[in-house]
């Protein structure tokens, strides 16, 4: 449908089907800035957390994914190991700390992380002590990635310890190996489990050199009552404090009439707010840096190199387009371009000139 | 003697946000009453959602135990109100706001008092004031207001329950549309045929996330159309019940409050 533009899909989509086609086009800065926040991460061992702040569409989630892509990871790294990273969004339900702690746990593969811990050499029960004093704590840690023959006859045992870890599994059959209760609902057990596994991952950077950890759409904490905000923010505090040196916390938020970043003040405790290394701004792009997001986005999807620039996209198309929005997030020049992309396939336009965009301007720019 | 008159809305977000009957507690301290048209819409507009099996039962405690010991004589709704209705040139059926209306300027009368009467529905608040500032019966104030008299006549309500009861009752009108939102996020609408749906979707997401003043316009639009159209059930059965414009100058007056009390405390009675 767009090999006529010479174009492999529609650059504009807001989800793309295929990861490969998650790229990063334009906004330099923002994207120095979040590199050298990770690379940072992933050469010194020191934990931090660094709020990432625009308007909703400004490019957050996808900075989120774009990050936790394997292959953008080891371009980062180096020689070092590379970060282990998670993206997770911040509930809005009764007990944020239990949906975030699950939500991470939904994402470990336990035996991916087994693998790496035998490759690495890392003895985990010593290690483990090292990290932590809770023998509870511990001896799930090394039940999780030492196991034995009783324990986990088969390899597959260890994947479905994550009953356990969801605190839906039989507990006798754990009983031997010091694991006597449950995670309690509280928040305590969960933190601790997870800054214990993130410490243990991380441990002189051999396995993974940090966990880069994304809560995303972080404004929904102004939907918690007092007790939930108190909560999720001991717990962003318990988790940096106990696991001090290779945890990269990123917050996403999105402001808008609602909550702005001052807003954020009254939700983040002084013990939160003091750990905020570094406010990453995703702004409302200018003309210029709309021009350059349009010529790198389209270059990806070229089916052929070539220096076509804009195209199909005339230039004065563009500044008309961007007078028309004004002040809007990059999604909403998604959206338009977008729209006007998949109308010149279908009215076979080649060129999308401003007589072609004036003729269709009431769909594109839709309320505004 | 009580001069607090309660519609509604008011009673059903305090309900859903009380932890304990805590504020009811308190509520029956100070001494209340409702009008039994009100009292009606309490019983059938009562929403359990999200609340767990305990709240649930200390709620029908409260509406079928304690709400029936605050009701207004019901001789008193029944006399004429045309007048009212007239002043505030009311066109729609009778109903709890009006009736409350009806019954602070009897009790006003009667007991040579000024009475509060407290609603959240402010589209009723715009159409009633002129009846209480022309006979000067008292004022017509919000469950913001309540939750900052409670706060200061009552010697154990502390500024933490007060930020708790606030922050709870934003979540009341935030969190339905906020999983509207989530919803239509989640639709596959981008790629849809239908322009309609496409463009009362980003109406009611680039409005939600608007740093505009007048974010509810489209946000509102958008909620008014699939309102209006059956083919969209699965979106329809999300839609907020209640006025979006009303919902925000709410929602901006609980900000405003709240990071007032970052700084300051309201002063509590000496008595």
């Amino acid at each position: 449908m767009f090999s006529k533009f010479n174009l492999k899909s529609n650059p504009f989509r807001m989800t793309p089907a295929n990861p490969d086609e998650l790229v990063w086009a334009g906004f330099p800065e923002v994207k120095a800035k979040l590199e050298r926040r990770i690379k940072h991460s992933i050469l010194i061992p020191n934990s931090t957390l660094v709020l990432n702040w625009g308007e909703y569409g400004s490019g957050k989630t996808h900075a989120a994914k774009f990050f936790s892509k394997q292959n953008i990871l080891q371009g980062l790294s180096g020689d070092n190991k590379i970060p282990l990273s998670f993206v997770v969004n911040m509930p809005k339900s009764k007990e944020p700390i239990k949906e975030i702690y699950t939500r991470i746990v939904d994402k470990l593969d336990i035996l991916m992380l087994r693998q790496k811990i035998v490759e690495s050499g890392l003895d985990v029960s010593e290690t483990v002590k090292e990290i932590t004093d809770n023998l509870l704590i511990q001896n799930v840690i090394i039940a999780m990635f030492k196991g034995n023959d009783t324990l986990f006859p088969n390899e597959d045992d260890f994947q479905n310890f994550k009953a356990y870890l969801y605190g839906t599994s039989d507990l006798k059959q754990y009983n031997k190996s010091g694991i006597l209760r449950k995670f309690t609902n509280d928040g305590n057990d969960y933190v601790e489990f997870l800054a214990a596994l993130f410490s243990l991952l991380t441990y002189k950077k051999k396995i993974f050199s940090c966990v880069n950890l994304w809560i995303d759409e972080f404004e929904e904490i102004s939907l918690l009552t007092t007790s939930s905000i108190s909560g999720v923010n001991s717990f962003i505090r318990t988790l940096m404090d106990k696991a001090p040196n290779n945890l990269l916390v990123f917050l996403n938020l999105t402001q808008s009439a609602m909550m702005n970043v001052e807003d954020l003040s009254e939700y983040l405790h002084e013990s939160v707010k003091s750990r905020i290394k570094e406010r990453v701004e995703l702004r409302i792009p200018s003309l210029y840096e709309l021009k350059e997001y349009l010529r790198e986005l389209l270059a990806f999807h070229r089916l052929s190199e070539s220096k076509e620039g804009y195209s199909p996209f005339e230039e004065s198309l563009i500044c008309e387009l961007s007078k028309d929005l004004g002040n809007v997030s990059l999604r909403r020049f998604n959206e338009a371009f977008s729209c006007l992309l998949e109308n010149a396939a279908v009215d076979e336009i080649s060129i999308i000139s401003v007589e072609y965009y004036n003729s269709i301007k009431s769909e594109i720019i839709g309320w505004k | 003697m009580t001069n607090t008159i309660l519609d509604a809305c008011t009673m059903i977000n305090l309900l859903r946000i009380d932890e304990e009957d805590f504020l009811f507690k308190s509520l029956m301290s100070i001494g209340y009453y409702v009008s039994t048209c009100a009292y009606d819409e309490i019983k059938q507009r009562m929403s359990f959602k999200d609340l767990d099996e305990t709240r649930k039962k200390e709620i029908n405690f409260v509406i079928y135990n304690q709400i029936p010991m605050c009701l207004v004589n019901p001789d008193m709704e029944e006399k004429e109100c045309e007048n009212v209705k007239m002043l505030a040139k009311h066109k729609k059926k009778d109903n709890g706001e009006l009736s409350s209306t009806y019954v602070a300027l009897e009790l006003s009368r009667k007991n040579c008092e000024r009475f509060s009467f407290y609603t959240d529905d402010l589209k009723a608040k715009d159409e009633f004031e002129i009846v209480f500032h022309f006979h000067q019966a008292g004022d017509i104030r919000d469950s913001v207001d309540l939750l900052l008299y409670l706060y200061w006549i009552s010697p154990d309500f502390y500024k933490s329950h007060l930020q708790n009861y606030l922050r709870k009752l934003k979540r009341e009108y935030l969190l339905n549309l906020s999983e509207l939102v989530d919803y239509l996020k989640e639709l596959d609408w981008e790629r849809s045929k239908d322009k309609n749906l496409k463009r009362n979707i980003q109406k009611i997401i680039n409005g939600y996330y608007s740093n505009d003043d007048k974010w509810w316009e489209p946000v509102q639009l958008g909620i008014d159309y699939f309102a209006t159209h059956d083919q969209y059930s699965s979106i329809k059965g999300l839609l907020p019940k209640y006025n979006i414009e009303t919902a925000h100058r709410l929602i901006n007056k609980i900000n405003t409050t709240l990071k007032l009390l970052e700084n300051y405390s309201p002063y509590k009675s000496v008595c």
